[in-house]
């Protein structure tokens, strides 16, 4: 009995530690997005803009600047939310205004973690931003990961956000 | 086993839970009268001053604080902790490793990343340098950021500091730390207890068996409860045994 409880508390321990880290890093999900090198580029976070990212995340944003890689209609952005007490770090790719990919790339957090499988992901694939800011479908949940899931619905949701005001100078043009 | 043998077993156990229990059923009397007491002992009015227990909650800063001065602001770090001209600014668990000034922009290195802030100390962004190793030395090129990590490769960034190239030119302008004056450090010390503690918060934690640990800290105070629980049970048990005996006694001290 002793014996079983140790192994299942091992298989707890070593789940968790293997979950949790970073997956890939930043720079190469944003080099796999493009066949040529795209440059950084910057997008100030103020006014209407600033309000919005705001409501979206329910809480302060800190940073007065995001960067984001950008070629022809597809633009990635690498963005992080805290989950519960730590940020998850997460890949977006945007094509023709609609996700087109969604990566966890670091996820810190003792629990949640089944957010970084392809399973949950894939659900984002294909949505776009509807007129009050609110995704064009809806995101299952993944019970024990409600706050995981959480952050990554609004990550997807300022993803979308950011690109609408990229591609606004372009409009109305 | 017989009644006799059984009741002595019982008294027993009250005995020596009540001896185990003793400890943790006075803190729990005392902190319980103290709390009653708030006002008059002035319990939230008193700050708490000793390193021990503000090392216990975790909010002394341990060792000395990392400081780089840029004209008037002054950059420092403590425990993880970077501050802003004495404020709290970002925790981050990388080490200070410099900070310059371009213009009206600060960048702050941190071995794997850089923090630009304006001059007001707003953060304008948290950017990976994505160096190969990490970085040892923050410095300025003209109006750009220069980097160098700890196998010595030189890199610059690009006039928006959104990007970071290999460069061959190292900087002739390294951000070098400097020593804080007692006062600062003790501004410092003072912005990162933040409310700072009193001594409330510390006999509620008592109390409540939280002090001991976060998670589990508050069942050892259960169990002394349920402890106190038991000691009540077994020592009316105790007293109504003996009752009875000492009538059997009387009785047949009486018939005999």
């Amino acid at each position: 009995m002793m014996y079983k409880l140790i192994f299942t508390c091992l298989v707890i321990i070593s789940v968790n530690s293997y979950a949790k880290g970073t997956y890939q890093q930043p720079d190469e999900f944003v080099s796999e997005a493009f066949t040529q090198q795209a440059e950084p580029q910057i997008i100030w976070i103020k006014g209407d803009l600033r309000n919005q990212i705001e409501k979206i995340l329910q809480h302060k944003y800190k940073a007065k600047r995001i960067r984001y890689w950008q070629h022809g209609s597809r633009s990635v952005w690498v963005l992080e939310e805290i989950g519960k007490k730590k940020p998850i770090t997460v890949g977006i790719i945007i094509d023709d205004n609609k996700i087109s990919l969604l990566k966890v790339l670091a996820f810190r957090e003792t629990r949640g973690w089944e957010v970084r499988y392809p399973f949950f992901t894939k659900q984002f694939n294909q949505l776009s931003l509807k007129d009050d800011n609110s995704l064009s479908g809806t995101i299952d949940g993944i019970s024990g990961a409600t706050l995981s899931v959480r952050a990554l619905r609004k990550l997807a949701r300022i993803a979308l956000l950011l690109n609408k005001n990229i591609r606004k100078p372009v409009l109305e043009k | 086993m017989s009644r006799r043998k059984k009741t002595f077993s019982f008294f027993l156990w009250h005995r020596r839970l009540g001896l185990a229990a003793f400890i943790l059923i006075f803190i729990l009397s005392i902190t319980g009268i103290m709390l009653n007491h708030t006002e008059e002992f002035k319990l939230d009015e008193t700050t708490i001053e000793s390193d021990f227990i503000l090392n216990w909650y975790g909010i002394n800063p341990v060792g000395a604080p990392l400081n780089y001065k840029l004209d008037d602001i002054w950059i420092s770090q403590w425990n993880q902790q970077l501050f802003f001209n004495g404020n709290n600014l970002y925790t981050h668990k990388e080490r200070l490793q410099g900070a310059i000034k371009i213009n009206d922009i600060i960048a702050i290195a941190l071995e794997n990343f850089v923090l630009l802030l304006d001059d007001k100390g707003e953060i304008i962004e948290l950017m990976p340098v994505g160096t190969k190793f990490p970085v040892k030395k923050i410095g300025r090129i003209q109006n750009k950021i220069s980097l160098i990590d700890i196998q010595e490769n030189t890199y610059i960034s690009d006039a928006d500091f959104t990007s970071w190239k290999i460069h061959n030119q190292p900087s002739s302008h390294w951000s070098t730390p400097t020593n804080l004056s007692d006062h600062k450090t003790a501004i410092l010390q003072k912005a990162f207890r933040g409310q700072g503690l009193n001594l409330e918060r510390v006999i509620l934690d008592l109390h409540s068996g939280r002090i001991f640990n976060a998670r589990w800290g508050i069942y050892i105070m259960d169990i002394s409860a349920l402890l106190m629980m038991f000691l009540g049970i077994s020592g009316l048990w105790v007293w109504w045994t003996r009752k009875l005996k000492m009538r059997k006694k009387k009785h047949y001290r009486k018939h005999h």
